[in-house]
């Protein structure tokens, strides 16, 4: 599998945010999660809808780390591994977990940001300082990430 | 892109008292925000002078400016509270800390970077000094520099007792200023008289 190439947003995501954003007209596919309170956020009214999928990062029990908890957030944002890395909306594929060799894990819009502000050559692991390179991403993902899909609106 | 949320939540952590750590900041003044400066924060911070150094029972108060680059670039610190020390420029306060410098990384938060400064006056690294002088007198005549260091201790860094505050503002009422200038001058000034009075004269 090739790495995935140091980047910040690249143009894809934008093309998926403005995509996302004409969110109103009914019966789009749109992205969502378990957690109703993201689609709170974004105003609209939710008649019903259908729980088709769950999803999580297969993130916990891959570092070496020793503590449970912080193993399912991103050191880099302090936020969690299924939220969203800052500047982007939807977590998920928008907002994915990579790997380094060394195992740390951080979403890839926040270790992107900060290999690329190090301005050098062997830029490090924001938690080991070990130079960084992205490692197989092995994200163990429970159904298909796809199927998180499907919202009456 | 700054991580707002993170400073958010760093700002609420660092902020609560923490009897273990001997670390603990304030927002600077009422409003976290610096106007005009979208992301940044402004904050104080207070570190306990460790016990068995020099500067055991001292209070050192330190700037700490958040701009929009953290949390890839370290929080900008540097001490208010006069001290000398190998690494803090006496004049200045400017630290050199290398996790303030090239050594910082997204891991580390304000709190960790405030535990290392109070570290660091555990253990000063004279052989890269901020302030040669200090580094010098280190280096070459402990016991004097253990002397001028909790000289200092006392005279910037002790908590003033309410008796001796009053004291305080009442000598700078007697060069002529009315008690609520003095007291506000006092305060501003960590209770350091000449300052204070200089102040209140616009020197
Ligand atoms: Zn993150
Ligand atoms: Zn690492």
């Amino acid at each position: 599998m090739d790495p995935p190439p140091p980047r910040r947003r690249s143009p894809r995501y934008h093309n998926q945010l403005s995509n996302n954003n004409s969110f109103s007209s009914p019966g789009k596919k749109t992205n969502s999660s378990s957690n109703a309170g993201t689609e709170t956020k974004l105003k609209i009214k939710i008649k019903r809808y259908h729980g088709v999928a769950k999803w999580t990062w297969g993130v916990s029990g891959f570092n070496n780390d020793d503590d449970d908890d912080e193993d399912e957030v991103c050191i880099v944002c302090q936020s969690a591994f299924e939220g969203c890395a800052p500047g982007v909306k939807y977590p998920g594929d928008e907002s994915p977990v990579v790997f380094g060799k060394c195992k740390h894990a951080f979403h890839l819009q926040c270790v992107s940001t900060w290999l690329q502000s190090q301005n050098s050559n062997n830029p490090t692991c924001p938690t080991c300082r070990q130079e960084w390179e992205f490692g197989a991403e092995r994200t163990v993902v429970d159904d298909d990430a796809e199927g998180e899909e499907s919202v009456d609106v | 892109m700054a991580a707002n949320g993170r400073v958010k939540k760093e700002i609420s952590i660092i902020c609560k008292t923490d009897p273990t750590s001997g670390v603990i900041a304030t927002t600077a003044g009422d409003d976290l925000s610096i106007p005009g400066k979208p992301g940044w924060r402004h904050l104080i911070g207070t570190i306990q002078g460790p016990s068995g150094t020099p500067y055991e029972n001292g209070v050192f108060d330190v700037d700490i400016l958040i701009d929009g680059e953290y949390p890839f670039a370290p929080p900008k610190m540097k001490f208010i509270t006069k001290i000398w020390h190998p690494n803090v420029s006496s004049a200045t306060g400017a630290i050199c800390l290398d996790i303030l410098k090239d050594q910082w990384t997204p891991a580390l938060t304000i709190k960790t970077a405030m535990m290392s400064l109070q570290a660091l006056l555990c253990s000063p690294e004279p052989n890269d000094p901020q302030d040669a002088q200090v580094a010098k007198m280190y280096l070459e005549n402990k016991p004097e520099f253990d002397r001028t260091a909790k000289f200092w201790v006392e005279q910037y860094a002790s908590p003033k007792s309410d008796t001796s505050k009053e004291d305080a503002v009442g000598r700078v009422c007697e060069m002529g200023f009315d008690k609520e200038s003095a007291r506000k001058a006092l305060e501003k000034h960590k209770w350091d008289e000449q300052a204070a009075v200089n102040d209140l004269l616009g020197m």
